[in-house]
């Protein structure tokens, strides 16, 4: 139970999918923005990364590795992918237009998650650990947008600069508790 | 696409943890003209076979094909180099794909022109990251790869973080100060003028 929760903790926050893999984080940038409503894409976004994680799982374990077929799975994963996402588009209000960066940020979720785990319950695992990961930076970039939005800051360092530097900050501080004396040492015990 | 600026650095983005060093910039700038090539190809053949709405799904299955073929050829010629690169040949491909449509439109309306200036870009951004991390520069060879020290001394003085994903992150936003305070000032000489 621990090394499952150690792996979905690894991918969500100290090894964050969308900011060390970067799977998803130009989606997180633009979807940070004033306006947008990710958060009504979770449902869609989930049903489809869980769906395609587990029929994928079974063809490149079951049919494509005994074969010795594995170089195939990327152009599976593409192709399971792309199926579901049409499947779950006519359950979940789409956008009108395909958008390119929610495929990717879907395949690179499903590709990382076959890859990566070594048996079904982790790769289910790390997918729900992209999706959240994928979610606490974008409320994350938000809440920095807001703050950027209500401060006095010199207008080249406004947006996309003071963004990737906040994304820096970020990247250590979803790391701090990996090798912080304080969680390592006193709440083990 | 409505900033290029944007674009380049968000291409970059999902490269991150691999061009920690030359060399890997090195392969994965060939891996980036490849699928260019491959990218040309396989929108022709999508643009005669005409499939609609199932078009962008055909490119972007063509273009994991061509991944996969690349990701072949590195390990007959640089084994130890695609066993350091593992997943990166593949996300190289997303990181193609974010490039030439990161205008959110569909791959239709995507360019392929950004893709030759994004190169030389890579390979400085993998040149001053092993240099200001590692005090190195280094290039592929069939056994991995060669380093010549460039700072001397470096192990005693250098600061390895600019080598991790953070720094990097910092880098980049350093370079997106730069290129819009340099935008900022040519529109202002140009008012003037």
């Amino acid at each position: 139970m621990n090394q499952y929760l150690g792996s979905l903790f690894f991918y969500a926050f100290s090894c964050s999918a969308v900011l060390v893999y970067g799977i998803g984080l130009e989606k997180a940038v633009f979807e940070s923005r004033q306006g947008s409503r990710f958060y009504a894409q979770f449902p869609g976004i989930i049903a489809e990364t869980l769906a395609s994680t587990a029929a994928l799982w079974f063809l490149i374990t079951e049919v494509l590795s005994p074969y010795g077929a594995v170089y195939l799975a990327p152009m599976a994963i593409v192709l399971v992918c792309g199926i579901f996402h049409v499947l779950v588009s006519l359950f979940v209000r789409a956008p009108k237009t395909p958008v390119t960066g929610e495929r990717l940020f879907f395949f690179g979720t499903v590709f990382l998650a076959t890859s990566e785990a070594s048996s079904f319950t982790e790769a289910m695992l790390i997918s729900i650990a992209c999706v959240l990961s994928f979610y606490i930076v974008t409320v994350m970039l938000f809440a920095v947008r807001e703050r950027m939005n209500a401060s006095r800051i010199p207008a080249d360092w406004r947006g996309t600069p003071l963004i990737l530097v906040t994304m820096g900050l970020f990247c250590l501080v979803l790391y701090t508790p990996d090798i912080s004396w304080w969680f390592t040492e006193v709440i083990s015990r | 696409m409505k900033n290029n600026t944007v674009a380049f650095l968000f291409a970059l983005c999902p490269l991150v943890p691999a061009v920690v060093r030359l060399a890997y910039g090195i392969v994965l700038a060939v891996a980036f003209l490849w699928f260019l090539l491959t990218g040309l190809g396989i929108r022709e053949l999508v643009r005669k076979l005409r499939p609609d709405d199932a078009g962008p799904y055909i490119e972007m299955v063509g273009i994991a094909a061509s991944a996969t073929l690349f990701t072949l050829a590195l390990q007959w010629l640089c084994p130890i180099l695609s066993v350091s690169l593992g997943l990166y040949v593949y996300l190289t491909a997303f990181s193609f794909i974010i490039l030439v449509s990161i205008d959110y439109g569909s791959l239709k309306n995507g360019l392929f022109i950004p893709v030759l200036p994004f190169i030389p870009m890579l390979l400085a951004f993998s040149v001053i990251r092993e240099l200001l991390g590692f005090g190195t520069v280094s290039i592929p060879t069939i056994t991995g790869i060669l380093e010549f020290t460039v700072i001397p001394g470096f192990e005693f003085w250098g600061l390895g973080f600019w080598g991790t994903a953070a720094g990097a992150f910092f880098l980049l936003g350093v370079a997106a100060w730069l290129i819009k305070f340099r935008q900022r000032k040519a529109f202002a000489a140009r008012r003037q003028a």
